[in-house]
């Protein structure tokens, strides 16, 4: 609720000045990927100003990042990053992603509950605890016999599409885009989940992060898969 | 029954040859020939290592290479010992187990051609340790072991110490029905070890015989040089013919176009004076080296054509001749052979 | 020989750029605490694994990468130089490829794959035996190179000087090949082991990610380095030091294309 007023008055001011600059740098978590495009679109279509996207990792990003890359706006998952990293202080979450027990599509092992992941006769697969994916995987109040844990989200779900793993923890989103996984029983809108920040670090880049907090952008990021709305 | 028996081509290289051999059991044939002429290639064929393309070969009468019956017996089952030029032993292992290397040698016999060549102390050191002499031995003695029916030398005295020479020497003679087939530039070596002599020209056998036919009617440029022979290139047009550097000579016989002119060195007269009388074939020349040699000295004259000439010691003297003197060479058109080029 | 100036100035440049990033590294190690770090069992355990993982896999290497370079330099073989590309081309595979290759034909849906699950029950991603062989793949070339190299470029005289005497070809092989090959093997893999040690992309991409399984010594030095930077030095040092271990006592003898001693 702040960070939408936060926004709302970033919104104002930045409308009566417009935009100075045609081309904005964005560093973005991976699991943006698929959204991030139709967002910058929406923004180039109402301001004008282009945006070339970096994905990566989020600790990557972070690195390269304090080593001083050119960016102008950090979008990731793990809020303590943007500390580390020279941001100007108004930091905007505006979206959140669910996890998302996984299957490949047609469950072929027949994965059913939550113990299923304690199995060792199946292959399971999650992200690596030092990604946000993975660490939100081990909030998760159960146990997990995993095989093997992955560098990113999008590992364990290129693994599950492959059909080399049986069940994965995954975010909501990617079931959704991703035609070869699916969620492995009807999942409730719960958390743990992972919130996504924004971080500016430049001025130019303030417009856009208001743009992400935008009824227009929020509508874009649902049609994803992400949780908007009550974000604390 | 023969040792050898090849009557076949092969192509090594640009080289094509065209080879008619035999070599009966227990005899020894040495293969003479300028550089590049296919003397090594021949013993490859011999073998194995080089197929023929037409023809047969075949050893101790069993077909070894019959390119149109496809037959090809292996290298390994060849009853051949090889010595090459550059011995190739093996750098890895001791003397004595490169000399027992083959399967088919006996330990017995290994320790004994350890002693007849004197090789015994090396025995546990590798070749890398031994001399020119000593290794050229172990190489020897390796072919040896395997007891062949067939023994291919390449060179095997080539810049040997007396010593060794006369080791190897004595090894050869010790034949039984092996037969031997020895590559040599030395002509003196192929004179005196082989029953025959075989001359290999361009990949073509040019001449086969006794050494003493050879010596004495060589058929080529080259066997003349062999036998110490002079010859001289030049082109023929009837009764006389000019060198490349425009001395005509008169010939006994007349010939044309290109040719070479075998002179004898003893054919050739020294003079301290312009000769009359009959030789037609006179010419100035000055001596750049004399070659004493026992009962007679071999003076090579230096000139428009440098030849050499053979005279007694005495003639020396009396002709009180030393490097630099001017002498008058003179030819008999008669003593001269033609051979066409 | 006394090189000349401009010659060794730039020599002297490369060696610093190669050097640098290893000061660096030195520079940065924590050794007051190196004593703990090194002692930690996610230390420890990427270790053994790595020297499990990258020893079988160079023992593979050569069992099968022998037959494979002697069969190249001395057989005429038809499509020789198609089987040379295929056998450099892990080398300039990006690893990642590499090993999302190996899964389209040994994962458990692979083309290979699924048989191996459906008829013995074998599956290699996600095990130890998955670590080797995304290791195979990516050192294999290195010591078919080294050796192929060394047949080639010395002669085959030797052998044939053996044949004659009546060894046959085994006897040849066994007797005069091999032995003199042997430097060039040594040299051949040493440098597979080295890459099989260091191999990253493509382990983590077939075999996956798991602590006492497949995480290798790489594997865990990159986690490290998202979350725990000092482990990471650690790791990475250990990494610096079991690579000098065996490539420093090499010397000059066993790199490819010295000539063993005669």
């Amino acid at each position: 609720m702040r960070g939408l007023l936060v926004a709302a008055l970033l919104a104002s001011t930045v409308a009566c000045s417009g935009s100075d600059i045609d081309d904005l740098t964005v560093f973005a978590a991976s699991s943006l990927t698929d959204v991030l495009p139709d967002l910058a679109a929406e923004y180039e279509n109402q301001t004008g100003t282009t945006i070339t996207t970096v994905f990566g990792g989020s600790n990557h990003l972070a690195a390269q990042l304090r080593d001083g890359a050119p960016a102008d706006a950090f979008l990731t998952a793990d809020a303590r990053l943007l500390e580390q990293v020279a941001t100007r202080e108004r930091l905007v979450r505006f979206a959140a992603n669910r996890l998302v027990v996984a299957v490949p599509t047609g469950n072929p092992a027949g994965v059913s509950s939550l113990a299923d992941l304690a199995r060792s006769d199946l292959r399971v697969v999650v992200c690596a605890e030092t990604v946000p994916c993975g660490a939100a995987t081990s909030e998760m109040n159960t146990t997990i016999d995993a095989d093997s844990h992955e560098i990113s989200v999008r590992a364990v779900l290129s693994r599950l599409s492959l059909g080399e793993a049986d069940v994965g923890i995954v975010y909501a989103t990617d079931v959704a885009s991703e035609p070869g996984a699916q969620p492995a029983w009807p999942q409730p809108e719960a958390c743990p989940c992972v919130t996504y920040t924004a971080g500016a670090r430049t001025y130019w880049a303030l417009p856009f992060l208001a743009f992400l907090a935008s009824p227009a952008a929020q509508e874009i990021l649902v049609r994803h898969g992400f949780a908007t709305g009550e974000l604390d | 029954m023969s040792a050898i028996h090849l009557a076949g081509t092969a192509q090594a290289g640009h080289l094509e040859l065209e080879v008619d051999l035999s070599v009966e059991p227990g005899e020894t044939v040495a293969l003479l020939g300028p550089n590049g002429a296919g003397k090594t290639s021949l013993l490859r064929i011999l073998t194995g290592l080089l197929p023929l393309t037409r023809g047969h070969l075949d050893l101790s009468d069993h077909a070894a290479d019959v390119p149109d019956a496809g037959v090809f017996v292996e290298p390994h089952k060849r009853p051949i010992g090889w010595v090459p030029q550059d011995r190739l032993l093996f750098p890895h292992l001791t003397v004595k187990q490169n000399v027992g290397f083959s399967p088919r040698a006996r330990p017995e016999r290994v320790d004994q051609l350890l002693e007849v060549l004197d090789i015994a102390e090396l025995a546990d050191r590798r070749p890398s340790s031994c001399s020119g002499g000593q290794a050229q031995r172990v190489a020897l003695a390796r072919a040896v072991a395997t007891e062949p029916e067939v023994l291919l030398l390449d060179e095997p005295s080539a810049a040997l110490d007396i010593d060794s020479r006369h080791l190897i020497d004595n090894l050869l003679e010790d034949r039984g029905d092996r037969a031997t087939l020895l590559v040599t530039h030395d002509p003196v070596e192929a004179a005196t070890t082989a029953d025959r002599i075989v001359i290999l020209e361009n990949g073509y056998v040019t001449h086969v015989g006794s050494p003493v036919e050879v010596r004495t009617r060589p058929r080529t440029r080259y066997a003349a040089s062999l036998a110490g022979l002079n010859t001289i290139a030049a082109v023929a047009t009837g009764s006389t013919a000019t060198t490349e550097d425009g001395v005509v000579v008169v010939l006994g016989e007349p010939a044309s176009g290109p040719v070479h002119l075998v002179v004898p060195p003893v054919a050739v007269a020294l003079h301290r004076t312009a000769p009359g009388g009959s030789p037609r074939n006179v010419w100035e020349a000055t001596v750049a080296e004399l070659q004493p040699a026992f009962d007679r000295v071999r003076v090579v004259l230096d000139g428009p054509l440098p030849i050499v000439a053979e005279v007694t010691p005495a003639a020396v003297e009396v002709l009180g001749l030393v490097p630099g003197t001017r002498v008058w060479a003179a030819v008999k058109a008669t003593e001269i052979t033609v051979h066409p080029a | 020989m006394r090189a000349p100036r401009p010659i060794l100035a730039a020599a002297s440049v490369a060696v610093i750029f190669i050097s640098l990033p290893v000061v660096g590294l030195l520079q940065r190690t924590p050794w007051s605490s190196l004593d703990e770090l090194l002692s930690r069992e996610s230390v420890i355990q990427p270790l053994l694994l790595s020297l499990l993982v990258s020893v079988i896999a160079a023992l593979v290497v050569v069992v099968i990468g022998t037959p494979l370079a002697w069969t190249m330099a001395r057989v005429d073989l038809p499509g020789r130089r198609i089987v040379r590309a295929l056998v450099l081309l892990p080398m300039v595979l990006p690893p990642v490829v590499g090993g999302t290759a190996l899964l389209f034909a040994l994962g458990r849906r692979g083309l290979i794959g699924q048989w191996l699950d459906r008829w013995f029950g074998l599956t290699l991603p996600f095990t130890t035996l998955g670590a080797v062989v995304a290791a195979v793949f990516v050192a294999l070339p290195f010591y078919v190179i080294a050796v192929e190299g060394a047949l080639e470029s010395g002669s085959d005289e030797l052998e044939q000087m053996a044949g004659t005497l009546g060894a046959e070809p085994m006897r040849v092989l066994h007797r005069i090949t091999l032995p003199r090959l042997l430097p060039a093997m040594g040299a051949g893999v040493a440098l597979a082991w080295a890459r099989a040690l260091g191999e990253f992309g493509a382990t983590i991409t077939f075999a996956g990610n798991l602590p006492g399984r497949t995480q290798t010594l790489p594997l865990a030095t990159f986690l490290a380095l998202e979350s725990d930077t000092e482990e990471a030095l650690a790791l990475s040092l250990v990494m610096l030091i079991v690579s000098l271990a065996v490539l420093i006592p090499m010397r000059d003898r066993w790199l490819p294309g010295r000539r063993p001693d005669q």
